[in-house]
């Protein structure tokens, strides 16, 4: 057994875990969907940027997100916003970030926003892959029969 | 052709790239797309720069098996536009939906006299992931090629899977689903 298949493989009592991928670069974010859907990893969507995601974020409940946080804010707002309850998704959904460049302020600020997991431009899709599943890994748990 | 002393002295020789049984509708479906000797294009050139980054490969091509070469539309890590087919590694993967995997070319008798092998690029991992068209044909594969023997593992497969739908999209201009 693969460590995916260990860590987030779906049975008929384990609720299925969802996750937003927020990935401007094209080649990373189809790639990580493809090989997260093929794998049966978890339920995936994604989307470019933050802007085009907000249908998703208003209507749909996530238990995760990997969001590339950019140079416009916009990711610790989406964050905030995720906290505060303000998206359709419950406050304590699991985050991971992307990022290009991280200082000591940054990393507080993500702490105190409960950020699991910081992934530094360049990574590879195997790593997102890997963070995925350790997201993925807190969220299940047995349905009552 | 080149040829070599093998086991118990048996003159063997370099096992050229099979020609499928349909290859000349193959042909017509590869020509159809109207790819080959085309420029080089930034959608093809992200995706095997990326390949390359991803696995750590100092080769990553875009290879497509015409009647007597193969031509790279995209290429990392290679001076070479084309080869001949008869010495191609991806002439090989012709036949299969599956991705062809040399680990090792000096372990393999299919390859390890190969020009490509013996000397420049000298390949010695080599991995082809086909590029299955909508006719069912093999146009060419997206491959990772190393000079040093290599494995991938199951979830590496399923990447350079995904990276070669991402190819055929941009090929044939259509989504093939996940």
């Amino acid at each position: 057994m693969n460590w995916w298949e260990n860590t987030v493989a779906p049975d008929r009592n384990t609720k299925r875990f969802s996750l937003l991928l927020v990935e401007p670069y094209s080649v990373v974010r189809s790639t990580v969907t493809s090989v997260a859907r093929s794998l049966d990893m978890v339920d995936i969507q994604d989307a470019p940027s933050i802007e085009a995601a907000a249908p998703l974020l208003s209507t749909r409940a996530f238990d995760g997100f990997v969001i590339a946080l950019g140079d416009d804010g916009a990711g610790l707002e989406l964050i905030n916003r995720i906290r505060n309850g303000s998206t359709a998704s419950p406050t304590t959904a699991v985050v991971a970030i992307t990022t290009e460049r991280m200082d000591p302020d940054s990393i507080a600020a993500l702490k105190k926003l409960d950020v699991k997991r910081v992934l530094l431009k360049p990574f590879k899709v195997k790593t997102i892959l890997e963070t995925i599943a350790a997201l993925a890994q807190p969220a299940r748990h047995t349905e009552p029969s | 052709m080149s040829f070599f002393a093998g086991p118990l002295g048996i003159i063997q020789r370099m096992k050229a790239a099979p020609i499928p049984e349909h290859d000349q509708q193959r042909l017509q479906a590869l020509r159809d797309l109207l790819i080959l000797d085309t420029p080089a294009e930034e959608r093809f050139d992200k995706i095997v720069a990326f390949a390359a980054g991803e696995f750590d490969m100092p080769i990553a091509l875009i290879s497509l098996v015409d009647e007597n070469r193969q031509w790279f539309k995209a290429k990392v890590g290679l001076a070479a536009c084309e080869t001949s087919r008869d010495i191609s590694f991806c002439g090989h993967a012709l036949e299969s939906p599956d991705v062809l995997i040399v680990p090792d070319t000096h372990q393999d008798e299919r390859f390890r006299d190969n020009p490509l092998v013996t000397s420049a690029p000298l390949i010695r991992f080599y991995a082809g992931a086909p590029l299955v068209l909508p006719s069912g044909h093999v146009a060419g594969t997206l491959c990772l090629i190393d000079q040093r023997p290599r494995s991938l593992d199951s979830l590496d497969l399923s990447i350079l899977g995904a990276l070669r739908d991402l190819v055929l999209n941009e090929l044939v201009g259509e989504h093939r689903g996940a």
